[in-house]
């Protein structure tokens, strides 16, 4: 079985809610990106484990109340997100500020050219608001789409668009600007 | 919407966000983890004892519906209940509410935890807050000067996260909705930990002790009772322009699902469905509807949260109305007059505000855009910003007319110059949308606009229409009355 599109993926959510193990095709969706995200809100394999784990988890359980409304990926990043606060409140001398500073996979031979732009960015995005940080993670370490952010944050699909491309305009100039 | 970010900066940006992925070994054991739970959760629900434990449900239901009454057959769909305040709950054991409010007084306020529930979906609590001024929170609710969020604490330290907080303020008391992850069925007492009241930073570290007890289902909590769902004729929508071929949500209609009676009033719930699978809930606005007596007059409602859905249909808007009073002439009508859609459609037009605009001033443009079907004309454009508690923000308004049929459309400016003398994002910058109105009728101007931090309004400016709301006109009908009004 193979599911692509956002309405096969209502058909996945359809079936796994009256046959449960259907859900694990919804885990082999989602498991890396919720793994990404955890990890980029921790910056540690052990405690990305755990959040991914519990989100999981916790999801499995909630499953036969969740509300069919087509946007899994937002209720499911949603409770990722409730995990994550709780992380913070258990180990409150993380700042939450350092956890973006996730070590890249690229390939060792970008690394030099790039790692200047890299730093700049990351230190443009470090200095963000959190509700803008996060919205940078739900959309390029998640890959949510943007009525999945818009759902995850409540806001309208085009205030999530908006307020996300206002942002990039300002973090493009502001690496412009210093790398000039 | 306008996507007027390269490609190439996201990819980037993508790019330099990557992180390894999950080792294979832990996405193995997860797996199995997880499926494992599922065949106990398979074989609890198939084990000899359920199977005898449903046959013997079934059998009973039968004979209701064969030969009971319908009452009892309806009290067997009381899988809803519904408390005053708190919405809907999940009956059942687990259903749990506050045994008695709780006062806790500091710092000049008193904090009173007047209702809460808890059942297995959600934990809710209602606090009023005491000896707040309007003054001061009207100024909090624009700048939070405390981010840190509110937990419930159970007493065996179990931590249940904040999911929503909503704040109103009422008859010099501010009213606040706190609603938290579900509590664990034992232990019943816990604690409300507040790092900052009303995210005020003057007021930190509320502690209140909370002790619940198992619902009494005859006291506080109102059964649901399901609604026969047949679909009643409705009109195909028109645009309120004609002809057009724009998007309408075909086939929609109104549906009643359940009503619960309270002491004083009824709640009904249901929703806005629609059978174009194209049109997403977040294109659909139900911009003018109402409640009537069979008279045609207004009756006194307030919309409520919808609480959990069984349907699994993305075509629909749920809607929950909270009825106050019980004597009308029945039976009480649901109309929808108009709903607005938004269309795919877009337009540009260029804008020279010179070399040094200053705020307030304001251009009588008088541009027509073609958008779709439609000419939006732009009227006005201000420059805004300056605003007490965001002096260095800075962007504009659009005034704009256009046929009946349009209810609102947003602008954006396609190349935004954002010059950030000292770095845009600490301090809360950003961009920041102040609103976009239409008027119901579709017959007045509407009005979109936004500011930046650093924003650049000097010069040429190509701006972008987009999100054109269009008016299509019912009305569409739904009837409802009590068994025994």
């Amino acid at each position: 079985m193979k599911f692509t599109s956002a309405q096969d993926e209502l058909a996945l959510v359809r079936a796994a809610q009256t046959d449960t193990e259907v859900f694990a095709v919804l885990y082999d969706r989602y498991v890396q990106r919720l793994y990404h995200y955890c990890y980029h809100r921790t910056n540690n394999v052990h405690d990305a484990e755990d959040l991914t784990a519990q989100t999981f988890l916790a999801a499995l359980e909630a499953f036969p109340r969740y509300r069919r409304d087509g946007h899994f990926a937002a209720w499911l990043f949603t409770i990722a997100r409730n995990k994550v606060v709780d992380y913070y409140r258990r180990t409150p001398n993380v700042p939450l500020e350092e956890s973006i500073t996730p070590p890249s996979n690229s390939d060792l031979a970008g690394e030099t050219e790039t790692s200047q732009q890299k730093g700049i960015l990351l230190r443009a995005i470090r200095a963000l608001p959190e509700d803008e940080q996060e919205l940078i993670r739900l959309r390029y370490v998640a890959e949510l789409s943007f009525i999945e952010i818009a759902k995850a944050l409540h806001k309208s699909e085009g205030a999530t668009k908006k307020m996300l491309y206002r942002l990039l305009a300002r973090l493009k100039s502001q690496m412009e600007a210093e790398h000039e | 919407m306008n996507e007027y970010m390269s490609p190439e900066f996201e990819g980037r940006l993508h790019d330099m966000l990557a992180v390894p992925d999950a080792d294979a070994a832990f996405v193995g054991s997860l797996r199995s983890k997880i499926i494992e739970r599922i065949e106990v959760k398979t074989f609890r629900r198939f084990s000899p004892r359920w199977v005898w434990g449903i046959a013997i449900v079934l059998v009973l239901l039968i004979i209701g519906l064969l030969v009971f009454s319908p009452q009892v057959v309806e009290a067997m769909r009381r899988l809803l209940g519904y408390i005053p305040g708190v919405g809907y709950v999940e009956q059942g054991p687990a259903l749990r509410v506050l045994s008695a409010p709780v006062t806790v007084q500091k710092e000049g306020l008193t904090v009173t935890i007047e209702e809460g529930a808890a059942d297995p979906q959600r934990t809710v609590l209602l606090a009023q807050v005491e000896g707040y001024t309007q003054e001061r929170y009207k100024a909090q609710n624009g700048v939070q000067t405390c981010k840190d969020m509110p937990q419930l604490v159970s007493a065996d330290g179990t931590v249940q996260g904040i999911v929503q907080v909503a704040g109103s303020y009422e008859e010099n008391n501010v009213l606040v909705r706190y609603e938290f992850q579900a509590m664990p069925a034992k232990p019943l007492d816990a604690t409300l930990e507040i790092p900052c009241l009303l995210f005020d930073a003057n007021y930190k570290d509320w502690k209140i002790p909370l002790h619940f007890q198992v619902a009494d289902e005859t006291n506080q909590v109102a059964p649901v009772i399901e609604l026969p769902t047949s679909l009643p004729t409705q009109p195909v929508p028109t645009s309120v322009s004609t002809p057009s071929t724009e998007s309408a949500p075909a086939g929609f209609s109104i549906v009643l699902k359940s009503v619960a009676e309270l002491k004083d009033g009824y709640v009904l719930s249901g929703s806005y469905q629609w059978s174009d699978t194209r049109i997403d809930p977040s294109a659909v606005v139900i911009s003018d509807s109402n409640i009537t007596d069979v008279k045609g007059q207004d009756v006194p409602v307030q919309p409520v949260d919808t609480g959990p859905s069984a349907d699994s249909s993305p075509q629909q808007i749920p809607f929950a109305y909270q009825i106050t009073g019980k004597n009308f002439a029945w039976p009480l009508h649901i109309i929808v007059n108009s709903i607005s859609v938004v269309q795919p459609g877009q337009g540009t037009f260029h804008f020279d505000a010179g070399p040094d605009p200053q705020v307030g001033q304001t251009w009588n443009v008088n541009i027509d855009v073609p958008v779709g079907q439609h000419i939006i004309h732009v009227e006005t454009i201000q420059l805004t910003g300056g605003a007490p508690n965001a002096l260095d923000m800075i962007g504009f308004e659009f005034t704009m007319t256009s046929d009946p049929a349009v209810a609102s459309a947003l602008v954006d400016d396609m190349n935004p110059i954002i010059e950030c003398k000292s770095g845009c994002g600490g301090g809360g910058g950003g961009g920041q949308d102040f609103g976009v109105s239409g008027l119901d009728s579709g017959t007045g101007p509407f009005v979109d606009g936004w500011e930046a931090k650093g924003y650049s309004p000097a010069g040429v400016k190509t701006f972008l229409i987009s999100n054109m709301s269009i008016f299509f006109k019912g009305p569409w009908q739904v009837s409802w009355q009590p068994s025994s009004p």
